[in-house]
């Protein structure tokens, strides 16, 4: 009845028709989202806009993710995913549009700013993938679904370009290629109601417990929960102040105040919800049993921030950096040399995954992120005299490291504590866009190089982290040369 | 494995003591039993006192074999049933055995007795009362009668008991239910005490005396205090509630580690992997074969659920509810020799589910599909007479093999017996399968055999059309409201081979309101084979009782034509 192993190509079964549904859903809200990347120069010159601007853009691109991950974790649960996604992608495919046509810089900005809601596409896929497979094969149907999900900016940025200067042509062609994705994703929209189901037929439903917030089992935990919440908000607030008078200038006075407003609103809402799923817990404590430490969920949330924060971040600026540094390269080049670095997702996610449960959790971790911040070091050091090969391939090793550090991290996050598995990795997710928000930021302050060398001193200080990491328990049986299952006695 | 999980060490302090005072015969039964372990958790404890009416000849009889037939029978119940089914059951068969006793006698005595149970199971109380013997609580130094006398006064002396056990065919028993506190203190004594010790002397005794002296220095007063009856008095003082502390629980759930992810040709206690069955997001299912080559199937539940301990309970119950249902229509479960792992080994059907069966089929055949209706029934009757709710009913978990539809699944069982007993987690609550389970799950109305019954026609109405019978809206559907929106599509309509009278039993048992299903499942399967008369005339009904709404807009468009009309005809 069932395979044992995914077999992708098995379109008569509907958990593999559905995982190809879900990431290609993925996929596109990735393309959507990095469109303006690889075009940078056209949407530029259109608008006339100054380079602080156009980081600005950049920063806007993520910046409402963060809470949008939150607003879409609250309509999963009530609508379900299939019905979630769907609309995602039909609202998202429309402001896409309205992207593509915008006629001055701040409908530019709006838009951009309202499609950081697509971002957050990754929490639907993860829940639908997960009630489709069995434990043995969700990890696998999960790496494949982000993996393949992720590659969608490197498709943006190699296809692009050429789409916007071959196929359309100079003068709008930038408007019709990113509107065509937008086109395209509503158009996907509608066939993934059609064609998606939010579980098996005949799957039996038991009624889920507490949502909302991260169950933790201290009081000393609740405290270091709270204060993990509040980056979130401070990097958010940071981001309107570079957008207000002080800073761009995007934002009025009112306009920035009124932000500043809805995120106070935003982080009480998160208390409260934190507060109603902790409230037993705070009042009897936890039991005995259940109990796991946070600090473990907080050093994979930081790793995650300097991992998925990083590719978010670079993958927006890499086209243009690529352009700007080589002489003589053409739009379409430089978008396919910078989709360089996104390619890696197809077998580095994998790899980092099998790393960890070959060698140890904290110490392939701990290698990935030293990786990492060595080649954050060697990226702050091109120059127009590196050959572009050298270049190239510098970019490719270092998404190596950064996206195996990624699938490192989601090894160990069903391990720390496993009735909990979606909620710590929910939080993890949140602090990757974090990392995007606050590395961007970061760019619209310093050079290309100064924000290659941050990031390579946020990964030290983040390895520094991972070495207060416990090494979570693995599996208690194995199977000796005869297949008998024998249990691993753990001393 | 079972409910070890729920187990609890228990603190009870009983004292009793029964005395014949001045009469010469001790008519006065009484009697307590408190089991160890398992039965402990699954039946809890009991004090039963019962007073023999010296009217009748064989009061000493009717006592003694009411107490000691109850505590005996009560505990052999099956564990699966609450409390109340349990001890009712109980009782009436006991009282029935005392009528008959009396009526067959030759000089025609009467075995009557009084009889008064306390059974306490988990952190609940439960009252079983029948006559005037007395059950008192003594709480935070406050004495309350929880029972009523059935007696009724002729004059100011005189009077007698308007119910006891033994005294007709039918038996009305007071049933109450309470919570229990730590600290309380129960008192049961028979007329001997409580007619002539004013509640001030009980109240007195309770808060000074250690408890161990009380039913004595009752015995003394009351007959001191003049009483010519029999004397009996029993004490339970519980010092702590029965908690089973989380910890404890956990760690019997997990004492079995998960099993890992098997691979063909794998053994895991001597059970060698044949193939995967089957593997969802909750569970696997294995074909295995032991040493002597015979197949089973092996379950595992899914590593996603390590820590579960809520998901982890309902896996052990399903082994546990297995091994206790006996029918051919329900798989049967085995017990390996050793466990390792946290598995469970059934008998391996071959066959198809029938959901791969509807698929390849449908429409089936009226008369198979009423077969296979018939044959998955008896499963059902077989779970509701243990008290147990199936709640997951669905053609992917029956079995169609040659000796008939065979059940397979027990993971969203709901035990009456276990529901009692508090869990120091919270327990999953089961809500089926969108397409079949009924209503009341969605819209949490309560659940009963009833529910079981509409996702078993839900099934006879797919295999005899391939259809939903409420369509595809039904599994949106949330409120009473939205259900009573759908329109039941006639099952004739999809098949013209299924006969109206048919469609008519499909249509009740398919009710979005239980009330309006059929009482008892055999009603239904009865229907299936009789044509009922009265589902003959359904195309004959109002247009009122089939769509109402229709009626209503119809009836108001023609009051419109004529309110129009009306006009036309008077303007001019």
């Amino acid at each position: 009845m069932s395979n044992e192993r995914l077999n992708l190509a098995d379109f008569s079964q509907p958990s593999i028709r559905t995982l190809h549904l879900t990431w290609f859903a993925f996929f596109l809200t990735f393309v959507i989202w990095f469109s303006h990347a690889p075009l940078k120069p056209l949407i530029m010159e259109t608008f006339d806009m100054s380079i602080e601007q156009w980081k600005a853009l950049l920063t806007l691109n993520v910046a409402l993710t963060i809470p949008a991950r939150i607003i879409i974790g609250i309509l999963v649960d009530k609508f379900g995913p299939r019905l979630v996604y769907s609309g995602l992608l039909l609202l998202s495919g429309l402001v896409c549009i309205a992207f593509a046509s915008a006629q001055s810089f701040e409908q530019l900005a709006l838009f951009r700013f309202l499609l950081g809601f697509v971002g957050a596409g990754f929490v639907i896929g993860i829940r639908m993938v997960g009630e489709w497979f069995p434990a043995r094969q969700v990890g696998l149907a999960e790496g494949i679904y982000g993996g393949w999900g992720n590659f969608g900016s490197a498709a943006a940025a190699f296809m692009l370009p050429s789409l916007a200067l071959v196929i359309f042509g100079e003068d709008n062609g930038w408007r019709y290629a990113i509107g065509s994705t937008g086109v395209a994703a509503f158009l996907y929209g509608i066939l993934f109601y059609f064609k998606a189901r939010n579980t098996p037929k005949g799957s039996t439903y038991f009624k889920p417990k507490k949502s909302g917030g991260l169950e933790v089992t201290s009081q000393k935990d609740f405290i270091f929960y709270l204060l993990m919440n509040i980056p979130m908000y401070v990097i958010l607030a940071v981001l309107a102040w570079k957008l207000s008078p002080a800073g761009v200038g995007l934002l009025t006075v009112t306009t920035t105040n009124l932000m500043y407003g809805v995120l106070i609103v935003l982080f009480a809402f998160q208390l409260s919800q934190i507060l109603k799923v902790n409230r037993d817990m705070l009042k009897q404590g936890a039991p005995e049993h259940d109990k796991y430490k946070f600090k473990q969920v907080a050093i994979l949330n930081w790793a995650y921030f300097v991992t998925f924060g990083s590719e978010l971040a670079v993958v927006s600026m890499l086209p243009a950096f690529f352009l700007e540094t080589f002489d003589g390269l053409s739009l379409a080049q430089a978008g396919m040399l910078g989709s360089a670095y996104a390619f890696m997702n197809l077998v580095a996610r994998p790899s980092g995954g099998w790393f960890s449960d070959k060698f140890g959790r904290r110490m392939s971790l701990s290698i990935l992120i030293v990786g990492l911040a060595i080649g954050y070091l060697v990226l702050s050091q091109i120059t127009a005299s590196w050959p572009i090969a050298l270049a190239v391939i510098a970019v490719m090793c270092c998404s190596f490291f950064v996206q195996a550090g990624e699938g490192a991290v989601f090894a160990i996050v069903p391990l720390i504590k496993r009735r909990m598995t979606g909620q710590i990795a929910g939080m993890t997710g949140a602090y990757g866009n974090v990392g995007a928000v606050t590395f961007l930021t970061a760019f619209t302050f310093v050079s290309t190089s100064t924000f290659f060398l941050l990031i390579a001193a946020s990964a030290v200080a983040v390895f520094v982290m991972v070495q207060f990491m416990e090494e979570p328990q693995g599996h208690t049986a194995e199977v000796d040369d005869n297949g008998n299952v024998q249990l691993i006695e753990i001393s | 494995m079972g409910i070890e999980h729920l187990q609890s060490t228990l603190d009870v302090e009983i004292h009793q003591l029964s005395d014949a005072g001045r009469k010469e015969e001790n008519q006065d039964a009484i009697g307590a039993r408190v089991p160890d372990g398992s039965l402990l958790a699954a039946k809890g404890f009991a004090l039963v006192i019962a007073d023999g009416v010296s009217a009748a000849e064989a009061a000493r009889e009717a006592s003694q074999a009411s107490v000691t037939g109850f505590l005996t029978d009560y505990f052999s119940t099956p564990d699966t049933w609450s409390v109340k089914r349990s001890a009712l059951k109980v009782m009436q068969s006991l009282n029935r055995w005392l009528y008959g006793q009396g009526q067959s006698h030759i000089q025609g005595r009467g075995f009557l007795t009084t009889f008064s149970a306390l059974i306490i199971k988990s952190n609940t109380v439960h009252i079983f009362h029948v006559g005037d013997s007395r059950i008192y609580r003594f709480r935070h130094q406050q004495l309350e009668l929880l029972t009523t006398d059935h007696t009724r006064h002729l004059s100011k002396k005189q009077f007698y008991l308007s119910r006891a056990m033994g005294a007709d065919a039918t038996l009305d028993i007071d049933y109450r239910c309470l919570d229990l506190q730590a600290g309380d203190c129960f008192l049961l004594t028979t007329d001997g005490i409580h007619d002539v010790l004013p509640n001030r002397m009980l109240h007195q005794s309770l808060s000074e005396l250690p408890r161990s002296d009380i039913p004595q220095y009752l015995i003394n007063k009351a007959l001191d205090a003049g009483s010519s009856d029999n004397l009996s008095c029993q004490i339970a003082y519980i010092p702590q509630l029965q908690s089973v502390s989380d910890q404890e629980a956990f760690k019997a759930l997990s004492e079995l580690p998960f099993p890992p992810d098997l691979d063909v040709g794998n053994r895991l206690d001597g059970y060698e992997v044949i193939r995967l069955l089957h593997a969802s997001e909750r569970s696997q299912l294995y074909l295995v074969k032991d040493v002597n080559g015979r197949r089973w199937a092996m379950k595992t539940p899914s590593v996603n659920y390590q820590d579960d301990p809520a998901y982890i309970e309902r896996f052990v119950l399903e082994e546990w509810i297995a091994s206790r249902m006996r029918s051919t229509n329900i798989v049967r479960a085995i017990t390996p020799v050793q466990r390792q792992f946290l598995y469970y080994l059934t008998e391996y059907i071959p066959g198809q589910t029938l959901e791969q069966v509807i698929h390849e089929r449908s429409p089936l055949d009226v008369k198979d599909a009423i077969a296979i209706t018939e044959q998955t029934a008896k499963a059902l009757r077989a779970l509701h007479q243990k008290e147990t709710l199936h709640q997951d009913i669905k053609p992917a978990n029956i079995i169609i093999s040659k000796q008939g539809a065979v059940l397979i699944d027990f993971g969203s069982c709901l035990v009456a017996g276990i529901e009692e007993i508090s869990a120091p987690f919270q327990r999953d609550s089961a809500l089926g399968t969108a397409e079949y389970s009924a209503p009341e799950y969605r819209y949490q109305g309560p659940r009963s055999e009833r529910s079981d019954q509409f996702s078993l026609a839900v099934i006879t109405y797919e295999m005899m059309t391939g259809h939903h019978p409420y369509g595809a809206g039904y599994t949106k559907a949330k409120s009473l409201s939205d259900f009573i929106k759908l329109n039941y599509q006639s099952a004739t309509h999809h098949n013209p081979l299924v006969p109206l009278w048919l469609d008519g039993a499909l249509n009740k048992a398919l009710s979005i309101k239980p009330e309006h299903r059929y009482e008892v499942l055999s009603e239904f399967l009865f229907d299936l084979k009789q044509p009922n008369p009265n589902f003959n005339r359904i195309n004959q009904s109002s247009l009122l009782d089939r769509n109402p709404l229709r009626f209503w807009q119809s009836l108001a468009a023609i009051q419109v034509l004529i309110i129009l009309a009306l006009i036309y005809f008077l303007i001019d």
